[in-house]
């Protein structure tokens, strides 16, 4: 009996964390961005490039005035 | 984000777009940048695109600000002068963007309208006749897989762009479907010669991994040209595999102004795990038929203003 019940108990194991991943894999952007930044927060720091390739640090480049950074991308 | 532009610029604030992964790679043949000299060339299409007067950031290819921004895909943050967050939002919204502004530095008395702005925008670049070789149809919910260019092995650009998704079944047990796409990259302007030879590949696995076919080949095509995508569908078999696959590509590089056609092997490493940064593809679909001039889906740029 138990060997008829374990491939049933896999399955209740497998399909839940087959629906999370497939679910993490398609969470819409409000639900992802809980994970970015708050109001509150320190701007992240990380450099990035300017449009020459030039690296930039994010904190720098907002500093001393108001900054609105919008990210995008062709398509 | 124009118009807000527009009107606070003047007034101190500074506005920057900061480029990231493609969302919807195919849309408009786009494809994925490999390298930071090409992401770079996307920003500059994309101001050529938008016609915008906004500044361009990019992130780097480890996209660390993407990840900052939980891997969104138009998300926005407002800066106050000593780098306090003071808006956040999922999706850019010009609206909500100049409702902040007025708020932190006051009403303009006459605020931009998008008519007023005029900006030139410009279609894709051109492209040699599409729609020659017929596209496969991929399983549904495929999603990006990682892939790592090997640059060491070439001295010239990726011309041609792999796209390599999997499965439900190859992300979560191994076992599944990959595709496998060769994509021309419309900023080289370059195309297939068909009389030059098809397209090749050949994957090499680690211990565990086998697919099939681990070999292929592009299809005849009468047409002397086209820039129609190379696809393939592999069978994957995989034993809790970490280590990546190679895939070997060889390509004759022919561009469309006629001054050179090369044969080219390049090679990329894929982890059959999904790639977080980079959003499912749309195959064979056109900006022009989606979202709002300005903006929009089709750029990426949130909702036009």
């Amino acid at each position: 009996m138990f060997k008829r019940i374990l491939p049933l108990l896999a399955l209740l194991v497998i399909a839940p964390v087959n629906l999370v991943l497939a679910q993490g894999a398609l969470l819409p952007p409000d639900v992802r961005f809980e994970s970015g930044p708050k109001v509150g927060d320190q701007v992240p720091d990380v450099t990035i490039v300017d449009d020459q390739g030039n690296p930039v640090s994010l904190r720098e480049v907002a500093r001393g005035h108001y900054t609105v950074m919008t990210l995008g991308c062709l398509t | 984000m124009e118009t807000v532009e527009r009107d606070y610029t003047p007034k101190g604030v500074r506005f920057y777009y900061v480029y990231k992964p493609l969302a919807h790679a195919e849309l408009d043949g786009y494809v994925t940048p490999l390298t930071l000299e090409e992401r770079l060339m996307h920003v500059e299409e994309a101001k050529r695109r938008l016609g915008t007067s906004v500044n361009w950031l990019a992130d780097t290819m480890d996209n660390v600000f993407h990840d900052a921004m939980g891997q969104t895909p138009n998300s926005e943050i407002v800066i106050d002068p000593d780098g306090i967050v003071v808006a956040a939002r999922a999706w850019s919204d010009p609206e909500d963007l100049r409702r902040d502004m007025e708020r932190l530095v006051g009403p303009v008395d006459h605020p931009t309208t998008i008519a007023e702005l005029n900006l030139p925008r410009q279609p894709p670049p051109p492209t040699v006749a599409k729609g020659i070789v017929p596209r496969i149809e991929r399983p549904s919910g495929m999603m990006t897989l990682q892939i790592q260019p090997v640059l060491e092995t070439t001295d010239v650009p990726f011309y041609v762009k792999i796209r390599a998704e999997g499965d439900l079944g190859v992300l979560t047990n191994g076992n599944g479907t990959m595709y496998l796409g060769f994509h021309l990259d419309p900023l080289y302007r370059v195309h297939w010669n068909n009389e030059a030879g098809p397209v090749r590949y050949r994957v090499t696995t680690p211990s565990g991994v086998t697919m099939s076919p681990a070999n292929g080949i592009g299809p005849d095509v009468d047409e002397p040209a086209d820039a129609d995508p190379r696809e393939f569908l592999l069978a994957v078999t995989a034993d809790d595999v970490e280590e990546p696959l190679n895939l070997e590509v060889f390509y004759f590089a022919c561009d469309d102004a006629l001054t050179f056609c090369i044969p080219v092997t390049q090679n990329y490493r894929i982890w059959l795990q999904q790639d977080m940064n980079h959003g499912p593809s749309a195959p064979g679909e056109d900006s022009q038929n989606l979202g709002s001039p300005g903006g929009g889906r089709g750029m990426g740029m949130g909702r036009a203003g």
